[in-house]
């Protein structure tokens, strides 16, 4: 599978110089100002006097200073963070979200679209900086290992390993590159092994003998093989719009009067459906993002009962400061079901069973609920008598 | 354009109860396990049961031959691990 590797790197602090271009000339670093202290991401800058991600702020400090401390902003980077997986999206259905800055998907004969994978590359680039205005590095390659290394070796318009070419591509690079836990590569370079190519030398059974299960991994890996499944994102409709005040506002009130105005304004995208989450983003006077999200027992079409819910949700924690502009997404969109009920106390448990399953599946992206199914209960062998499957409602 | 189909199944949707984890275990030339590394420790280990062998498959083509042993570590609850004779790797599983 031709697989092209999305790479923003230190994406925290590229956001953050993005929104303050002064920060730039200075060595960076994202950490919380309150608990638990630790640095979130640093600059290459802060990272070159010796600052590593979870370390304490009072240490990083003490590495770098001069450093300049920004207090994170997760709803600002999940923001800039979909809008760039909503436009890879558009290059390909089949898009990973691997974390925050790192994205797989897949490209697999998409290059013919593009006049060749170069050129495609090099669009994947181009998607990416109007989408966000980062700068971006992109590798494309047959599996993620080779096409992640090719990422982090490629040029502003991306580098492209062609088909076979994975083992001789990834040779000469360092093996800190591997996939695997650092003790396998501290042991790798206590054996003088430095580069991914002496790796890939090595039979399969020297490197079990070494590294047991992992050992054949690691030979795959350096031989460029890496046959580790793309897992997209579910595709999931969802309907938003958003406004802006003309000087910052606070009160619950006015904010649910303009959700108000926003879930009017989202009716005819509603077309009659109902919702089962709702996510209000705030941008704050200070600059900052704020969010809140709300997971519904059961999809809700009426705005009045979605005001009800968000007044609510706000009554009980308001916004920090005051709000700047505002924006409402409704997603998990379902078309309003009947209530039939029951006279038996056993349907009402499955429904509110299946209802509570609903519910979490929006929430995490998948059931956590399985049933367990007996396949093979009389096997002597514990793993073949029983699977559990996911349960859908 | 269209997704494909045919990719792998998401592993979330499906899964086996009781599969094995992969072990750290230390065995005496009998083949009785002395200790193991659990939590990151290594812990001494008694028999609470006599060993089993399960020899299955061996009519497919693909053998399985394990050692079960239950054992207890000398300050926590006993497990049951066994040992795939084929390759001499150590697992934990439920039973």
């Amino acid at each position: 599978m031709r697989i092209a590797f999305v790479s923003i790197p230190r994406f925290p602090c590229a956001v953050a110089v993005q929104r303050d271009p002064a920060l730039a000339r200075r060595p960076l670093i994202v950490g919380d100002a309150e608990q638990p202290k630790r640095v979130l991401d640093c600059s290459a800058s802060a990272s070159a006097e010796g600052v590593r991600r979870g370390m304490t702020v009072r240490q990083a400090l003490g590495s770098c200073p001069e450093a300049v401390i920004v207090p994170p902003d997760p709803v600002l980077y999940r923001g800039k963070w979909e809008s760039i997986l909503d436009a890879l999206g558009g290059v390909s259905p089949e898009v990973e979200y691997e974390e925050l800055g790192r994205a797989y998907i897949n490209v697999s004969g998409l290059g013919s679209h593009c006049r060749g994978e170069e050129a495609l590359a090099a669009h994947v680039v181009e998607t990416v900086r109007a989408a966000s205005g980062l700068d971006v590095c992109v590798g494309l390659a047959n599996g993620k290992f080779p096409a992640f290394a090719a990422a982090i070796a490629s040029s502003r318009s991306g580098l492209v390993v062609p088909a076979g070419g994975e083992g001789a591509f990834l040779s000469p690079l360092d093996v800190e590159l591997l996939p695997v836990e650092p003790e396998i590569i501290f042991r790798l370079r206590l054996f003088g092994i430095e580069t991914i190519g002496e790796v890939a030398a090595l039979s399969v059974q020297e490197l079990q003998s070494q590294f047991g299960f992992a050992g054949k991994r690691v030979w795959q890996l350096a031989n460029g093989i890496d046959a580790e499944p793309l897992r997209p994102r579910p595709l999931e409709e969802k309907v938003e719009a958003s406004l802006g005040f003309e000087a910052p506002v606070a009160g619950v009130d006015v904010i649910v009067a303009a959700a108000k105005q926003l879930l009017s304004r989202l009716r005819l995208s509603l077309r009659g459906r109902a919702a089962r989450e709702m996510a209000l983003q705030a941008e704050l006077a200070t600059g900052r993002g704020w969010e809140r999200r709300i997971v519904m027992r059961e999809a809700v079409s009426e705005s009045e009962r979605l005001a009800f819910v968000l007044r609510s949700s706000l009554q009980n924690a308001p916004p920090p400061n005051a709000v700047r502009s505002l924006s409402l997404r409704l997603s998990g969109l379902a078309g309003e079901t009947g209530k039939q009920l029951s006279l038996g106390k056993r349907g009402r448990l499955q429904r509110q069973l299946e209802e509570a399953t609903r519910q979490l599946k929006v929430r995490y992206g998948y059931s956590p609920i399985y049933h367990c199914v007996d396949v093979e209960p009389w096997s002597v062998i514990p793993e073949e008598r029983q699977i559990l499957v996911e349960s859908d409602a | 354009m269209v997704g494909n189909t045919r990719g792998a199944p998401d592993p979330r949707r499906i899964r086996r109860l009781k599969s094995p984890r992969a072990l750290e275990v230390e065995a005496g030339a009998d083949g009785v396990p002395l200790r193991l590394r659990l939590g990151g420790a290594w812990h001494d280990v008694s028999l609470v049961r006599h060993p089993w062998r399960i020899d299955q498959n061996w009519w497919r083509g693909e053998p399985m031959s394990r050692m079960y042993y239950r054992i207890a570590p000398t300050d926590g609850p006993p497990l049951t691990v066994y040992c795939d004779l084929a390759s001499g790797e150590w697992f934990r599983q439920e039973y």
